[in-house]
């Protein structure tokens, strides 16, 4: 089943009287269990590309489907249930909330979602246990290392069973150690099913997942296979 | 987002940053509180003017020689203008008064006298100033007619005269000292002592309160003139016209002019509260100014937290909150802080009411309506003072936020 496709999609920023492109005619499909990174050099359009797809921005031109559903012309309003019900975010500085504790940052898009009290605590739990963190569930990100602040974020973005995982440079922030961690949580989520979609600029992290799309200059350069795919095996990594 | 939900995380981020929710709710908490002492004092000592005031029978009038005028002869009040005034159309009940001076009681030591303040009048007074009668009667038209030596008085001279207050007092004898030397009254009637509450604790310095029939009080102190009357009108409504009416016919009868006066106890209740509400409603808009600059204040932090938030706007919208969700939460926050601070000052607003009121022997009058406004002023407030920092906060957008550091 395909994920998402984008059909013509153009952005421009109007600076004054000059007008910048930031994405140039773009044609791309995802389809479902699909884990897929995006590359490129700073300017090339690779975070335009994310905003667009993760419904934080619009394109000036264009069709944006997501799960058949176009939401290219959608409003605030919309687009902001569009997130909250079909992507799950994870940022590089993982962005949780610093006076909330593990569990509640992971219950928050739920809140906005509307599930009750109950159902909330014993899904967020759960998802903190997917990531490995469900000893660490009263703690607040303070009292957390960067890899597992970057659990709970993860356990955030799955906890409302989006579509598609949006990871923009995820490991950005990260040591070495705690970034196969990540990686290896991705790609147990992924062979699980989950649909992710991971902007970097590191080409190790990338040997993770299954396909490259580069950028350059707001235009698709080259959209590949993995080859060589480095892979966690159960038990070792 | 539920509002419950939305609720219990504003008063968490309200209340995160402990000092700086206190010195922004401390501008309402101060415009609250002092509105709230000064109505509240204000509203106590008008229903103490007018506890005080209820003594006199509401819409009765007490008519007397002007003060500021010459008086001769034919100017002064007789008991023929008794029967005149009587014939009034309108005037329901009519007692001629004459307050004797220098007037002296036998107290329950013989040695001891103490100064009384008598008052001839005939029966008519007792439907004037509805007086409590505890034991015996009040003066009859009988008393009047044949001069009879009685006296009514009061529970407080019954003990003091007789140590006690029962009706054995009655038919005992008083003694009153005048220039003209002593007589002995018979005691028919006692009173309650309409003045106990507020007289108590001067009760020393109060003369002893006595009533006579009008004209035992004449031949007493050897006159042919009453000092003035009480009379009470059926036309209540209309209270100017009948003084004009009364003091009308009185000049015509004495062919004179200016010599009378009327005071009229409703319009003195009416004209001292309508000084005390407009004394409570300046102090009060002197303390809704510090109100206004309160507001100002929270509308200045609430600026500054959504700034401070941004980011944190941002994560929330990429989530999944949607404008709507975002300026609510601004709202509430806005809300719960000068909601607080309402209450807050309503608590200190009232302990110092009490405070100020036991120095002052006023006590503070809190009705419900002040509570309700107090707090809704404070609410408003924040509404009002709210919107902006909120609809900012709501339309900031979240690629912005998300970078915002």
């Amino acid at each position: 089943m395909e994920m998402l496709r984008l059909e013509n999609i153009c952005k421009e920023y109007n600076q004054g009287e000059l007008s910048v492109t930031a994405l140039n005619n773009i044609n791309l499909s995802v389809l479902e269990g699909e884990f897929v990174s995006i590359m490129g050099s700073s300017g090339s359009g690779k975070s335009t590309m994310m905003n667009i797809l993760g419904c934080l921005d619009t394109p000036t031109k264009g069709l944006y489907f997501l799960e058949g559903e176009d939401v290219s012309g959608y409003n605030d309003s919309k687009l902001a249930e569009v997130r909250n019900k079909k992507i799950g975010f994870v940022f590089q500085s993982f962005n949780l909330l610093p006076k909330m504790t593990a569990i509640e940052n992971v219950e928050l898009p739920m809140v906005y979602a509307g599930v009750s009290r109950k159902n909330r605590h014993i899904r967020a739990k759960e998802a903190l246990e997917k990531v490995g963190l469900g000893g660490r569930i009263n703690h607040k990100p303070n009292e957390l290392s960067g890899g597992q602040r970057q659990r709970v974020a993860i356990a955030r973005a799955l906890v409302n069973n989006p579509a598609i995982i949006m990871a923009d440079e995820p490991t950005g922030n990260l040591d070495s150690k705690s970034t196969f961690e990540i990686m290896e949580i991705f790609q147990r989520l992924n062979d699980e099913g989950t649909t992710i979609v991971m902007v970097t600029h590191e080409p190790d992290v990338a040997t993770y997942t299954k396909r490259i799309v580069t950028f350059k200059d707001g235009n698709i350069i080259s959209d590949e296979e993995v080859k060589n795919r480095t892979i966690f095996k159960e038990g070792k990594s | 987002m539920n509002i419950f939900e939305c609720i219990k995380s504003s008063f968490r981020n309200v209340f995160s940053n402990k000092m700086r929710t206190l010195l922004t709710m401390l501008g309402i908490i101060i415009g609250i509180s002092s509105v709230i002492l000064i109505v509240s004092i204000g509203k106590g000592s008008q229903a103490q003017i007018e506890e005080e005031f209820e003594s006199f029978s509401v819409g009765s009038l007490t008519l007397g020689m002007s003060t500021s005028t010459d008086i001769e002869t034919r100017d002064m009040l007789t008991m023929e203008d008794y029967y005149t005034l009587k014939g009034i159309d309108g005037v329901s009940y009519v007692s001629p008064t004459y307050s004797g001076s220098n007037t002296y009681i036998k107290l329950l030591d013989p040695k001891e006298t103490k100064s009384a303040s008598v008052t001839g009048a005939t029966w008519d007074l007792q439907y004037i100033d509805k007086p409590t009668i505890l034991y015996g009667r009040y003066i009859s038209k009988n008393d009047v007619d044949m001069r009879t030596k009685v006296a009514v008085i009061n529970d407080t001279t019954a003990l003091k005269v007789f140590g006690k207050c029962s009706e054995d007092v009655i038919g005992e004898q008083i003694s009153l000292k005048t220039w003209k030397g002593t007589s002995k009254f018979s005691v028919i009637g006692i009173l309650e002592n309409s003045n106990a509450s507020t007289e108590t604790q001067y009760s020393d310095e109060y003369p002893e309160s006595i009533v006579i029939p009008v004209s035992t009080a004449m031949r007493l102190y050897g006159t042919d003139y009453v000092t003035g009357f009480t009379i009470l009108t059926d036309n209540t409504d209309n209270v100017d016209y009948m003084k004009n009416v009364i003091t009308s016919t009185l000049e015509r009868e004495h062919n004179n002019e200016d010599k009378y006066y009327i005071q009229d106890t409703a319009e003195l209740v009416e004209s001292i509260n309508s000084i005390l509400s407009y004394v409570t409603l300046f102090i009060s808009f002197v303390a809704g100014i510090s109100l206004l600059v309160g507001g100002i204040g929270v509308m200045n932090i609430m600026m500054v937290t959504v700034t401070e938030r941004t980011r944190e706007i941002g994560i929330r919208k990429s989530i999944g909150a949607k404008n709507k969700d975002i300026r609510i939460q601004f709202m509430a926050e806005a809300l719960i802080l000068t909601g607080t601070g309402g209450i807050l000052g309503l608590i200190i607003g009232y302990g110092g009411a009490l405070l100020v009121g036991n120095i002052v022997d006023i006590e503070p009058v809190m009705s419900i309506s002040s509570i309700v406004i107090a707090v809704g002023i404070s609410m408003g407030i924040g509404i009002v003072f709210g919107v902006a920092p909120a609809n900012k906060a709501s339309k900031l957008d979240p690629i912005e936020c998300l970078r915002y550091e």
